[in-house]
């Protein structure tokens, strides 16, 4: 019996399938091809609103998602908390209520609170997007690093997978760590000791404190932006001593795999996580990234805005 | 509760009593109030309880009454109806209030709200600092005059060092024990729930084992130098638990409490971010649980507390990160011990009883808690083996954040007495005469 | 369950084919002269295309350009259904700009999957003309789009559902009636 498509919220990883996930790159393959042509669009949510409700803030991946909303032919509203009742005490159940009250369709929500987004679709009828929620869960960022990886080794099972940085307050480590393991492939996780903690190991992934050993073998190197709010909690002393021991340079290239595909979620700290001539090198996959996120988060919104809830 | 009736007979009590460890079938009179010989209570109310098991009346240590100050989540009135229902005859609010204990005007506002509106005992506790804010000493001993029989700063803990020496120095010479909840600031952070697997899996700032062991070994070390009684409030790791062992081993005069959630529950049920698991200290791993429940075997840990936390609906029903820490336990501590204490086989009903009642009395000074006649007739009525299932909704506290809601248990609690009046009866189909 | 049972058998679907060539060819290659493409539209639409586009090139020798189409973005019930089918590759590789373009369908119903389909397309350029051939029409349409060309016009009851097979991804060429 083929695989049907019946979820209306994506929250995380965690809980699809391996057929799901494969089912979701399945639909962005097409939809990236919709991009390409002369009309950009499709009228598949012509009629529907979707709120971008971003409590933390991004500018990336807010724009990501309103281009994909708008190339579905949606009506969009974008809710930044800033200017939102949540400054004034509403909480945060009553706001997206109040929403829902315009008869709005679907939600892409970004919290800080790790579980926000779960603990509002139990609470709304409308679909519900997870954007990321604080550190727990970025699924459309994993799935677009899949997408991409897919689009150029043509598989995931059995590739290896090193994930770079500060892991510990790491969305996009753990979605693409959920990901990866449940389409096969050989996930390290990276980084000074104080951020990438042994607990992953229970899960099935290698823990690796020196970055040598860590991306000799890889296939893929997943560069993870230093998020500079966190060095005020000394997790480790400067940049520029991260940059020594963990940056991504032309140096440590020379004895990875030649064929070893370099990625970011972005924005990238130039020459701190990743060395400017790396990201801009031939290996680096950086800027697909953002175009396969597109097509990506069309899916993603076609998918979950396609089935009724039940 | 049956007004102007303080006559009873009870029979058939199965008497459990650690203070002079008798365990038999017997009957119990109660004239005016007081635990006399059954052939002497005149007019008496006789109530059958076979198959119960008769206590001396339960106590609780460690409840958030909530008033004066947040009286949407508890008031006085609710929460010690809700400790009655629970099985408690005796309760010990915290002193964290809105305003707080520190002062002997509060601790006046709370005799007299206590007096009126309250269907159990009330022992009142002051804080260690001014306004718990951890840096001016209370003053103890006005504190003291006005009736306190312990000091805390529950919901913070003295972090310096220095302070909390005088602190206990102090509270000696007025006979006061300090109850504290350990935990160190720093190593706290941001936390919320245990650091370990789970606080990782789920993305969540964890709070490690340290925290609260840390300043856990610091207490045995204050307590030791001023040769005074510090009280380890809701113990939750098994650092913890080794340590205060060692101590006591030593003489220490270091005593713990543990709550029913951390005899009940582990840290993998954060996994759901339901703000129903959300405390301080968190829950932690099935080694730590098992830790507490070794040392409530063998007496390291001589009291179990609720540290009865309500919150409203409101207050509760947010994101996770920003949720309050706390839950409610009056209700439910009881039968939860059974279950996972009693009926597990881990400890005896004898030693069960003791940890609400020997280990409380011990700790705050209170004499004739016995069941022998010519004492206060408290007393903690419960059937160890009725099969029930707890639904928050028919629960006394004006709040209904509890994690064991729709949980199946084994015992239950059916009368409570305070002073010969039965301010929670569960027992009319019990009446005889 | 479904009940099923050959309404038209392999003899029948063949002959219904030849017929949709040779109307395609009178059309395009004796009457207008000029170039045409054939977007077959899942999920028996594409099986069929391919088939038409070798016999007409076994026929006239000429070989039309040939395309794949999915109509899933262009639906009109979207968020009424509780579980999605997966969208299959469409390819269009020839330019829709200019072209004559034939919609291959296996069985013309409601019509609106064809409304779908014209929507598609266009966003793909602008054609000079768009045709539609079926093999199946049932004449029960909800929407005024009518067939070009047709193989067979048939209408069963409306709750009979058909269904068509044809090789060689399936065993056999057939158009089978079925029934709960």
């Amino acid at each position: 019996m083929e695989l049907k498509w019946t979820r209306k919220d994506l929250l995380s990883l965690k809980e699809l399938s391996p057929e799901e996930i494969v089912f979701i790159l399945d639909t962005a393959a097409e939809f990236k091809k919709v991009s390409e042509r002369n009309v950009k669009k499709v009228p598949a949510l012509r009629g529907k609103t979707v709120v971008n409700f971003f409590v933390e803030p991004s500018t990336r991946t807010r724009v990501s998602f309103e281009l994909a909303e708008m190339r579905l032919s949606a009506d969009v509203i974008n809710v930044q908390a800033s200017t939102s009742s949540l400054k004034k005490g509403e909480t945060l159940l009553d706001t997206i209520k109040n929403l829902e009250a315009l008869q709005v369709d679907l939600f892409v929500m970004r919290h800080s609170a790790p579980g926000a987004q779960e603990f509002i679709a139990q609470h709304t009828k409308c679909g519900v997007v997870n954007a990321g929620d604080g550190a727990h869960s970025h699924p459309t960022q994993a799935l677009l690093d899949i997408f991409t990886i897919r689009e150029k080794f043509g598989r995931i099972n059995g590739l290896k997978v090193t994930i770079l940085g500060d892991i510990l307050h790491s969305r996009v480590a753990r979605s693409n760590v959920w990901g990866l393991l449940k389409l096969g492939a050989e996930v390290t996780v990276a980084g000074p000791s104080t951020v990438v903690p042994k607990e992953f190991e229970s899960i099935g992934v290698r823990v690796c404190h020196n970055l040598r050993d860590a991306v000799k073998d890889a296939d893929v190197v997943n560069v993870l932006r230093i998020q500079h709010e966190r060095l005020n909690a000394s997790f480790f002393p400067s940049d520029s001593e991260y940059a020594t021991f963990f940056g991504l340079t032309p140096a440590v290239l020379n004895y990875m795999r030649p064929g070893a595909l370099i990625m970011h979620p972005g924005p990238i700290n130039r020459d701190v996580e990743i060395s400017s001539a790396v990201a801009d090198g031939k290996q680096s996959v950086i800027l697909e990234q953002v175009t396969n996120g597109l097509a990506v988060r069309m899916a993603v919104l076609f998918l979950v805005a396609g089935c009724v809830k039940k | 509760m049956i007004e102007g009736i303080n006559n009873f007979i009870l029979r058939n009590a199965h008497v459990i009593d650690p203070y002079t460890n008798e365990d038999a079938i017997r009957d119990i009179g109660i004239m005016d109030g007081m635990l006399t010989d059954p052939e002497k209570v005149l007019n008496p109310l006789e109530i059958d309880l076979q198959g119960m098991v008769a206590a001396p009346g339960f106590i609780d240590v460690h409840v958030h009454l909530r008033q004066p100050g947040n009286t949407a989540a508890e008031t006085i009135a609710t929460g010690t109806k809700a400790a009655a229902a629970g099985g408690f005859t005796g309760i010990v609010p915290m002193p964290n209030t809105t305003p707080a204990c520190d002062s002997a005007s509060t601790i006046e506002y709370l005799r007299r709200h206590t007096a009126v509106d309250s269907v159990v005992r009330v022992y009142p506790c002051g804080c260690l600092t001014k306004n718990y804010a951890g840096e001016e000493m209370a003053p103890i001993g006005g504190l003291k005059n006005a009736g306190v029989m312990a000091l805390s700063d529950d919901g913070r803990c003295v972090q310096n060092h220095d302070l909390m020496r005088h602190i206990v120095e102090y509270a000696k010479s007025f006979n006061l024990p300090v109850l504290d909840h350990c935990e160190d600031n720093f190593l706290k952070g941001p936390g919320t729930v245990h650091e370990g697997k789970w606080s990782i899996l789920c993305g969540l700032e964890g709070m490690p084992s340290a925290t609260e062991e840390l300043m856990v070994e610091r207490d045995i070390i204050l307590a030791r130098m001023a040769d005074w009684k510090i009280h380890i409030q809701h113990i939750s790791a098994k650092e913890s638990v080794a340590a205060v062992r060692r101590a006591r081993k030593e003489g220490v005069k270091i005593t713990a409490e543990a709550t029913p959630h951390h005899i009940a529950l582990t840290d993998e049920k954060i996994y759901s971010y339901d703000t129903n698991y959300k405390m301080n200290p968190p829950l932690r791993t099935e080694t730590d649980r098992q830790a507490i429940i070794d040392a409530l075997a063998d007496g390291t840990i001589t009291i179990i507390a609720t540290d009865h936390a309500p919150h409203t609906l409101t207050a509760k029903m947010v994101e996770f990160d920003v949720a309050p820490f706390g839950i409610i336990g009056l209700e439910t501590a009881v039968p939860i011990c059974l279950t996972e204490l009693y009926h597990t086989g881990r400890l005896s009903l004898m030693q069960l009883i003791s940890k609400f009642t020997l280990g409380p009395t011990e700790l705050l000074n209170i004499a004739d808690h016995s069941l022998t006649n010519g004492n206060p007739a408290d007393i903690t009525i419960f059937d160890p083996d009725f099969e029930y299932v707890i639904d928050k909704e028919k629960f006394y506290s004006k709040s209904r954040n509890t994690p064991f809601h729709g949980m199946k248990v084994k015992g239950k609690v059916f009368g409570t007495m305070v002073c010969g009046r039965l301010v929670f009866d569960d027992l009319a189909e019990r009446r005889t005469k | 369950m479904y009940d099923r049972e050959v309404m038209f058998d392999s003899e029948a679907v063949n002959v219904a084919i030849s017929h949709l060539a040779d109307e395609i060819i009178a059309e395009f290659q004796a009457k207008r002269k000029c170039d045409f493409a054939l977007v077959g539209l899942y999920r028996k639409g594409v099986p069929l295309a391919e088939r038409l586009a070798q016999i007409i090139e076994e026929r006239c020798g000429y070989k039309p350009c040939l395309g794949k189409l999915d109509i899933s973005m262009y639906r009109d019930d979207i968020g009424t259904r509780s579980a999605l089918p997966r969208i299959r590759e469409t390819i269009i590789p020839f330019s829709v700009d200019k072209n004559n373009i034939v919609l291959v369908d296996d069985i013309l119903s409601t019509g609106r999957t064809i409304r779908a389909a014209l929507d598609a397309i266009t966003d793909y350029g602008r054609p000079d003309r768009i045709r539609l051939a079926v093999l199946i029409d049932r004449k029960d349409g909800e929407f005024p789009i009518h067939a070009d060309y047709v193989g067979i016009v048939a209408n069963p009851p409306e709750s009979v559902k058909l269904a068509a097979e044809f090789t060689p991804e399936d065993p056999t060429d057939a158009i089978y009636k079925m029934q709960w």
